[in-house]
């Protein structure tokens, strides 16, 4: 069998699984292998009992389903149902958020508190509303009430976190373009309504719809859970952190957070503090909490807990038989763990009553007795500790250094420091005279078809190199992490003469030792929106469109149906968005050049599919030179 | 001599072997640029519907093959190294003998050359150790390639087993194996 | 041993692989009355037409007498064979003998006894040099008439028609291709190459060839109508060519008639292809198809270098013709108890069954390269009156397997 070559610590646990003939992705997509044409071209059809049906992309076979659907209403219609799978996950996320903070305001959730009042404020008055003389709760309970009235209401009044967060441009622009959404519930009802039997059929007017979930998405998505996750548990600053499955410890209880929601992982973390006595006295030296996908960059971000793994790991960090308790919330958890745990000590804990899994053991997590939950969880880890205490594990001595925390607000607190009163000069400044050539986002999930081929690593690189600053999210980040892209150090190692200068100076500003490291990680995958915070913020200061700055954003490694929503919102804010591998839409020639060619049009984003890293950086380069010029700099 | 064999009752009718196919015949290898190809690739393995069974029709490679015989001008030709029946392009005329006498309907009708087009058996990759891309791409084990001594031990391994579990079931209920207990396991009844 | 081959065609061809694959030493010596290698008159219309050379004519490649170790007697016929002493005479005034000959003579056209036929400007459609004789005369005459609307008839009228020719063919029986289809299907057919330019007269038979000195003006039909023309075409069917056999020791009916082994009466003669009788089960059949000559000649090659070898049965009537890029297929016989048919866009199926309801005749029109399914269904006697899925051009072999999985 040929295996994929990853880098050392994967590596280092995939032949662990080969010894222990233990099944692991990589094994089960060759499996897979080859995958299926219809399924890769979005080509089939399964709306209906008639079918399926599958339409031949070589033109021998069936050109229409049974009812008649050409193969670009059948691509439209599976593109949109992917996209609401990644809305609704981001939205549900978000009102999971929005309703334990108003449970905590109701006093019914006494474990969590408002963290960060700052931002409530800057929430309360961006939504328009008045302070005087209301109370932190009242204010509070009011932008409750507006981000559950953009999941209610019935008016088709525009969505308020859209007027909060989206440039004013922008939304004039969809609003012309007839996809300003209301109530993002509405929008995710008819999307399944529009896309099931005997609906829309127009494959433009579907796609229309994708963009308006992509609007759902970004707004009822992204930027409510980031505003409230700040409110609730403090807004990101820099800090230094680890990375890589190396931070494990053998002789600790450790407890790997795997899934998306700070409301559980704050209080694991918050409980396994608490409870270290309990681990000392089962023999260990103490409780060590990491995180593993986006829960393990809101923890990083704001607690600095040391960065596990990605997703993709979330499977190899078991494989250590050092991981006492791994404890999921929601999104990406594969079922594939609990077969794993079953090899080792290890417990795999549920806590969503939505997110169940054989042979895990579940917790159920309510706001309300988040505290018992907690302890619970966390004297759980101590008992799997206890039989594991003594036994082989097998940890990679991998790890590596970051500079990590890069919320607006903390870089606006940066670049104050080199001018207070236009903080944002220094960027706009550096971005002209092309010392920034651009900026790149780097979002998304780690993806086994292409992670043996380093595409983020090499593509980060080729940008570096080319003065192109990066910021990322998600678990992108943790491959950016492992690789020493958030260290200071690869700021001289990767970048051209100009970014290296300009991070340098920055890095001085921040009373930093070195410079600023060359890759910003920004966040969790919800916190896409603080990228869109920053352009927004840029393209103001400029009185541009976001189309119109030297920028793209790039999922180039492909999971999730959440990416695809998120980058459906990114092509509705004007971006250039890479993806790779191919989304779901090559069956469909009208999809494919509406997405990559005529939606530029429209909103000046456009989607760019490249396999190949260095293509892809040099198409991403060749965008921003072009931009550049249109700009006239 | 490898060959392809086909059991009927694990095809799924899922296409990935007609969708395999065309790839293998297309001149980029690769199905989101085939896609785009012109002309398009043609395929030579087709899944067709009978009762309630699929069934991925190909060229059988028959050792006598009644498309060679009735070929008039010698286009159909056989590979000796590894037993393939082959199309010649530059002798075929597209006279359709070869579809007339085929009982597996399968020779198809190149509509840019109007020639016949069929199965080439992977050809160079099987020279090269590997395996047709049909094989390569059925799911389910419904196309498989090997060689016909190892099928046969495979299926007289499977048949031993059934007589097996036929002679122990009697044993229990202290009689002796019939017919209708192997019947029985092979699910026949 | 000493092996003599009478004839250059399939049959012939198919006989010398046959020995050779068994048997590289012994001598085989091929006589053939053309001066051409062997080739297949299967596409000879297209050579007519120009779309080919003659090149493509030809069923082997260059070195196959080479190859093979053949020594070949081209442009030499037999003139008469002599199994008492194992001799052959040729028209050169040659002797040869053998140890073991087969006659593999194949047909000629017949000619049909009328008025004027003898002479210049009149062809059979056969060989090479028919037609390159017919494309010579093209040059001094465009306007042909075509004796007979067989598939022979119907192709050399389609390529004189490419050609620039004005043509008419003059058919006997009531439709056109009376061997292959039915009334429906010849009607489709006719109107099919009537569209593209040949004129086509049905139930009308030439009586006279009227000449001006030696020269064709045309031909008179039995309602006395007049067809001017420079050339006539006759393509009225085959028949064995037994001239060789005149002194009667090989037992002939129709053609050499011989055993399921392509044995004759004398036991180290066989005969096959066009020219053979053979008898299976009590039927005698001379079965002019390219199947039955490429199998009659493996087997008779495989008897005479020892190996028992035998045909099973008769190959059913069966043809494909394209004609004006029109495909038809037929097979078995177009008459039965019951009828079912299907148009669709890839063509027309029409299917008569006998009172079992199986396949007695197939009719294909339009998408043909299903038709060996069909033979399959006819060969193994599946009912199929009940399963309308099966009427379609392009039925499928899980068909076949479901057939004989309800048969048994």
């Amino acid at each position: 069998m040929a295996m994929k070559v990853l880098d050392k610590a994967s590596q280092f646990l995939v032949n662990k699984a080969e010894d222990m003939g233990i099944s692991i992705g990589i094994n089960r997509l060759e499996a897979q292998t080859p995958q299926c044409g219809f399924g890769q071209l979005g080509s089939c059809c399964r709306m209906c009992y008639m079918g399926p049906c599958r339409i031949d992309p070589f033109g021998e076979g069936a050109t229409t389903g049974v009812c008649g659907a050409s193969v670009d209403t059948i691509v439209c219609r599976n593109l949109l149902r992917e996209e609401i799978g990644g809305a609704a996950s981001h939205v549900g996320h978000a009102r999971h958020v929005v309703l334990s903070f108003k449970k905590m305001l109701e006093g019914k959730a006494s474990g969590y508190k408002i963290t960060d009042r700052d931002k409530l404020m800057e929430v309360a008055s961006g939504l328009g509303i008045k302070a005087d003389g209301k109370s932190d709760n009242e204010i509070a309970s009011e932008v409750v009430d507006k981000a559950l009235e953009d999941l209610s209401r019935q008016d088709d009044k525009p969505m308020n976190w859209i007027k909060l967060r989206a440039p004013k441009k922008e939304i004039d622009m969809w609003r012309e373009l007839g996809i300003l959404v209301s109530n993002a519930h509405n929008e995710i009802e008819e999307g399944m309504h529009r896309t099931s039997m005997g609906n829309d059929a127009d494959p433009t007017n579907l796609l229309l719809a994708c963009l308006r979930i992509g609007l759902v998405d970004g707004y009822a998505g992204l930027h409510m859970a980031t505003d409230f996750h700040d409110i609730m548990f403090g807004t990101p600053k820099p800090r230094m952190i680890e990375a890589n499955m190396g931070v494990l410890e053998k002789d600790k209880v450790n407890i790997a957070m795997h899934g998306h929601n700070p409301v559980l992982s704050e209080k694991i973390l918050e409980w396994a503090g608490k409870l270290e006595s309990e681990a000392k006295e089962a023999g260990a030296t103490g409780i060590n909490v990491v995180g593993v996908c986006c829960t393990g960059n809101e923890l990083t971000m704001r607690r600095g807990v040391p960065m596990a793994g990605h997703n993709l790991q979330s499977e190899l960090i078991l494989l250590t038989g050092a991981v006492d308790a791994m404890v999921v919330d929601m999104q990406c958890i594969w079922p594939s763990t609990t077969k794993i745990a079953e090899c080792f000590d290890t417990k795999i804990i549920t806590t969503e009553s939505f997110v169940k899994m054989s042979g895990a053991t579940h917790i159920a997590f309510e706001t309300e007795h988040a505290d018992d939950a907690a302890k619970k969880v966390v004297k759980m880890a101590v008992e799997a500790f206890k039989a594991r205490k003594g036994k082989e594990v097998s940890i990679p001595k991998e790890k590596s250094v970051g500079l990590i925390g890069f919320s607006v607000e903390a870089i606006l607190d940066v670049l104050k420091k080199v001018n207070p009163s236009y903080p944002l000069k220094p960027v706009i400044d550096n971005i002209v005279n092309g010392n920034i050539y651009g900026a790149v986002g780097f979002a998304g999930c780690p993806s086994i078809k292409l992670r043996d081929t380093s595409m983020t690593e090499i593509m980060t690189k080729e940008l570096l190199k080319n003065n192109v600053l990066i910021v990322t999210t998600g678990c992108t980040a943790h491959i950016c992490a492992q690789a020493g892209f958030m260290d200071t150090a690869a700021t001289n190692k990767y970048c051209g003469d100009g970014l290296k200068s300009v991070l340098t100076a920055l890095g001085e500003a921040a009373g930093l030792d070195g410079p600023l490291p060359p890759v910003w990680h920004m966040g969790s995958c919800v916190d896409n929106s603080r990228i869109a915070t920053l352009l927004g913020a840029l393209a103001n200061k400029l009185d541009v469109k976001i189309s119109q700055l030297p920028v793209a954003g790039s999922a180039p490694e492909l999971v999730q149906e959440k990416a695809i929503s998120i980058g459906t919102w990114l092509l509705a804010l004007g971006l250039l968005v890479h993806i790779a591998p191919s989304p779901r839409i090559l069956g469909s020639s009208l999809a494919t050049k509406v997405l990559t060619q005529d939606i530029e049009k429209l909103t000046g984003g456009k989607a760019y599919v490249e396999l190949d890293p260095i293509k892809a950086a040099a198409g991403m380069m060749a965008h921003i030179a072009q931009k550049r010029a249109a700009l006239g700099i | 001599m490898k060959e392809v064999f086909i059991n009927i009752e694990r095809c799924t009718a899922c296409k990935s072997c007609e969708i395999a196919c065309s790839v293998e015949h297309s001149r980029s290898k690769d199905l989101f640029t085939a896609i785009s190809e012109y002309p398009l690739p043609i395929r030579r393995v087709h899944v067709e519907k009978a009762l309630s069974f699929s069934y991925p029709v190909k060229c059988m490679h028959c050792s006598d093959a009644p498309c060679m015989a009735v070929c008039p001008t010698g286009a159909m030709y056989r590979d000796e190294e590894i037993g393939s029946v082959h199309v010649n392009k530059e002798r075929c005329m597209g006279c359709w003998m070869c579809a007339m006498v085929c009982p597996f309907g399968a020779i198809t009708a190149d509509p840019y050359m109007k020639i016949a087009r069929k199965c080439d058996f992977c050809r160079k990759k099987v020279k090269e150790g590997g395996r047709p891309s049909c094989v390569e791409a059925c799911p389910t084990d419904a196309l498989s390639f090997g060689d016909v001594d190892d099928l046969t031990k495979r299926k007289r391994a499977s048949a031993a087993e059934t007589v097996a579990k036929a002679a122990s079931m009697a044993k229990e209920e202290g009689r002796k194996v019939t017919p209708l207990d192997l019947l029985r396991i092979i699910g026949g009844i | 041993m000493k092996i003599v081959i009478i004839g250059n065609g399939p049959a012939a061809i198919s006989a010398i692989e046959a020995i050779r694959q068994f048997d590289m030493d012994c001598e085989i010596t091929i006589i053939s009355k053309e001066g051409e290698p062997a080739y297949t008159p299967c596409f000879l219309h297209r050579y007519v037409s120009g779309e080919i050379g003659k090149e493509r004519l030809y069923m082997r490649e260059d070195d196959f007498y080479d190859r093979k170790r053949i020594s070949t007697i081209f442009g030499v016929a037999v003139t008469e064979v002599m199994p008492m002493n194992n001799k052959l005479r040729l028209s050169d005034g040659r002797e040869l003998t053998y140890d073991n000959l087969l006659v593999a003579a194949g047909s000629m056209p017949v000619i049909p006894k009328r008025e004027g036929i003898e002479g210049e400007g009149v062809f059979a459609f056969r060989t090479i040099s028919d037609a390159d004789r017919i494309l010579r005369s093209l040059k001094e005459s465009k306007e042909a008439v075509v004796m007979g609307a067989g598939f022979i008839g119907l192709e050399i009228a389609e390529a004189l028609s490419l050609m620039g020719a004005t043509v008419t063919v003059v058919e006997k029986e009531d439709r056109i291709l009376p061997r292959m289809l039915d009334g429906e299907i010849a009607e489709v057919v006719k109107r099919h190459v009537e569209n593209k330019g040949a004129r086509i007269l049905t139930g009308r038979s030439i009586e006279a060839v009227k000449r001006t000195k030696n020269k064709i003006k045309g031909v008179m039909l039995d309602n006395g109508e007049i067809i001017p023309c420079g050339m006539l075409i006759v393509a009225a069917g085959v028949r064995p060519n037994l001239e060789m056999l005149k002194n009667g020791s090989i037992k002939t009916n129709q053609g050499i008639l011989v055993d399921d082994h392509m044995r004759t009466n004398i036991s180290n003669i066989c005969a096959a292809g066009d020219i053979a009788e053979i008898e299976i089960g009590g039927t005698r059949k001379v079965n002019p198809i390219h199947l039955n000559a490429v199998k009659g000649g493996y087997i008779a090659g495989c008897n005479i270098v020892g190996l028992d070898t035998r045909l099973d049965s008769h190959f059913e009537d069966m043809n494909v013709v394209t004609l004006f890029g029109l495909s038809v297929l037929s097979l078995g016989t177009q008459s039965g108890e019951r009828v079912l048919k299907k148009r669709d866009s890839k063509g027309i199926v029409k299917v008569y069954l006998n009172e079992k309801g199986r396949i007695q005749g197939i009719q294909l029109l339009g998408d043909v390269t299903r038709g060996g399914v069909y033979l399959s269904l006819m060969r193994r006697g599946i009912p199929v009156a009940d399963r309308p899925y099966t009427l379609s051009p392009y039925p499928n072999y899980g068909l076949v397997f479901a057939g004989i999985k309800t048969a048994r």
